[in-house]
């Protein structure tokens, strides 16, 4: 199934890698994806990804993330 | 004040005493700044062996253990340690120096991207890009490695930034105060506890690392429910508990498996269903509804769904969860199963049999004595046949199965714990892979004992090759071995070599006897397995059994 999340994250050294890596052990393809930079220092993310793993899976792991500031789920596309 | 000072300071005022380390040139700084500091390091002789002993350190004390290497060759020797340190929830904080930060990129002379290598392995990484973030990482180091789940937090510090100026004062990270629990949550549990005929707790590591080990007492007092627990779980209950039913899984005993396979309720507290302790998943507690405690919201449901989720204080959910249960029956049948599933030590002949051989140590050793293992079949000997009554007791790779762990943890736990006796339990695989660290022993005169089962093979995948491929024995023969009294001698450390179950008692009261460190070296029978045994992919009531026969090698 392939699901949409949003995410606040800190844009530190190693911050995109990070929620990449999470994604590709813990089984998901990354589909989509889309990022923005704020003056604040914040990466604005979308990511659409597939799995037949259930996407709270991936968003629990990333919420775990000390980067990660904030994570929405949005709707399962598939 | 430079970066290095700085980063002496941030030691100091984190209450950190005892570090780990091995120098070299990107780290050149912060030695220079250790040196005539408030700070004992203690210098191994691999970059491993102190990542090892941190590891070690942390586990024993509950402390942050803190390692110390340079760049390059120096970090990636760390990486296993880290690893370890991960899946084991240890909190570590691993100081790397890095080349400085004009040559970063350019394949400078030990040179590699620390951070980049360790983002699998550790809860969190930086590298510090700028002079005045250093203190800020640092403070925030400390607090992830401790806070919440705990685990390794690696900082890597160019050398430049060591050398520079850097703004002056440390500022360590408030404690943060437990949420009260989720009120909704407990009554939800206790409805479905009341309703349970068979309620089963299930324990582990987690309950050490939430210091909930007292109220998780308190509960089983309180419940008198039957409890099992995971390699990491125990020693939160005492050994000699009534409803200590013992370890549950793979090597786990046949009262554990038997009662999880059958009970209606599982209380997973700080456990995480890993696939050692739950043998094939979909087979696994069958017949229970799950109420699952852990700290960190990503275990909950990963493998098992939960009826009730519980992500609060250990400290303040067990309390509240505490009701008498009517469950006296089911209570019995695990008893009896208890009872009726014993282990045995009754193996014929004057061998020495390395089960029988492990409870008697256990018997002699001080009530608080540590006791550091390494990884394979004496591990899970360790875990069946000695006895645990306190946590933080039994230091075991459980996750990782990190050969080489035993010899490096006892120096970080003797370290920690200088009046206790610490025991290095190990097998002739794991004790050559740190062996050098007999130098660290020596160096410090830590009065570690080392307890050396050797078979001349590597006995668990020798165990394996004998069940599931074959008896086809490549590559596990160790039959080369050097003379191990011989090594422990060259390090200036005594030892002595026992093979018959004559010569033990007396051997045992020897090493507990020795003021300093002490090698024992044991020759076991290479046909001696660890029994019960559940095959890979099978559930855990498919538990094979062998016979308790040895020969006098």
């Amino acid at each position: 199934m392939r699901s949409r999340m949003s995410l606040s994250v800190l844009d530190r050294a190693g911050a995109l890698e990070r929620l990449l890596r999470v994604a590709r052990h813990r089984g998901f393809i990354l589909r989509e994806m889309t990022a923005s930079r704020h003056e604040s220092g914040v990466l604005n993310i979308v990511v659409e990804v597939e799995s037949d793993r259930q996407p709270m899976l991936l968003a629990s792991q990333w919420s775990k993330l000390p980067d990660v500031r904030a994570l929405q789920i949005g709707q399962t596309l598939i | 004040m430079r970066g290095a000072d700085l980063m002496v300071q941030a030691l100091v005022q984190e209450g950190v005493q005892e570090i780990f380390g091995y120098p070299g040139g990107a780290i050149m700084p912060f030695y220079d700044a250790l040196y005539g500091a408030p700070l004992r390091h203690i210098l191994c002789r691999h970059e491993q062996g102190a990542a090892l002993a941190a590891c070690g350190y942390a586990r024993a004390s509950g402390r942050v253990g803190v390692c110390v290497a340079t760049s390059g060759p120096g970090a990636t020797n760390i990486v296993t340690a880290l690893a370890d340190a991960l899946l084991d929830s240890v909190p570590l904080v691993a100081l790397v120096g890095q080349v400085a930060r004009p040559l970063i990129g350019t394949d400078a002379f030990q040179e590699i991207d620390v951070l980049g290598m360790t983002l699998p392995l550790v809860k969190h990484s930086y590298l510090v890009s700028s002079p005045d973030e250093l203190g800020e990482v640092l403070a925030e180091a400390f607090e992830l490695a401790r806070g919440g789940r705990p685990g390794p937090v690696l900082v890597d510090i160019p050398k430049d930034i060591q050398l520079g100026r850097v703004p002056a004062g440390y500022r360590p990270r408030p404690w943060h105060a437990a949420r009260p629990a989720n009120e909704h949550a407990i009554r939800q549990a206790r409805a479905l506890m009341a309703e349970a005929a068979r309620p089963l707790l299930y324990i582990g590591g987690g309950v050490v690392l939430a210091e909930a080990v007292n109220a998780l007492r308190e509960f089983v007092d309180v419940t008198q429910m039957p409890a099992v627990c995971t390699l990491k779980g125990i020693g939160v209950l005492p050994h000699h508990h009534l409803l200590n039913l013992g370890m549950l899984g793979m090597h786990g005993t046949q009262a554990a498996n038997r009662a999880v396979q059958q009970c209606d309720l599982l209380i997973a507290v700080g456990a995480r269903f890993d696939d050692r302790a739950t043998g094939q998943l979909d087979t696994f507690a069958p017949l229970a509804r799950v109420i699952h405690l852990d700290i960190d919201l990503a275990e909950i449901g990963k493998l098992r769904k939960a009826e009730v989720a519980l992500t609060d204080d250990f400290n303040h959910v067990l309390p509240g969860l505490s009701m008498p249960l009517q469950v006296d029956p089911w209570r019995a049948q695990c008893l009896a199963d208890k009872a009726g599933y014993a282990f045995r030590y009754d193996a014929p002949g004057p061998a020495i049999y390395a089960p029988a051989f492990l409870q008697a140590l256990s018997q002699s050793m001080p009530d608080d004595a540590i006791v550091c293992c390494d990884v394979g079949q004496h591990q899970m000997w360790v875990a069946q046949h000695m006895g645990f009554n306190l946590p933080r007791q039994h230091l075991s790779s459980g996750g990782l199965g990190t050969m080489g762990f035993g010899l490096p943890a006892a120096i970080g736990a003797q370290i920690a714990f200088p009046e206790r006796t610490v025991i290095n339990v190990s097998g002739d695989g794991s004790f050559m892979m740190n062996v050098q660290e007999l130098a660290t022993i020596g160096r410090y005169q830590l009065p570690v004992k080392i307890v050396l089962l050797d078979n001349a093979m590597l006995g668990m995948v020798k165990q394996w090759q004998e069940l599931f491929f074959d008896a086809r024995y490549s590559e596990t023969d160790l039959s080369d071995n050097p003379d191990f009294t011989q090594v422990a001698a060259a390090f200036g450390i005594p030892a002595r070599s026992i093979h018959t179950q004559a010569e033990q008692a007396e051997a045992l009261q020897c090493l507990l006897a020795e003021p300093g460190p002490m090698l024992l070296h044991i020759k076991i029978d290479r046909r001696t397995n660890v029994w019960p045994l559940v095959p890979p992919g099978k559930s855990n009531l498919d538990m094979m059994e062998g016979a308790l026969s040895c020969e006098v090698v």
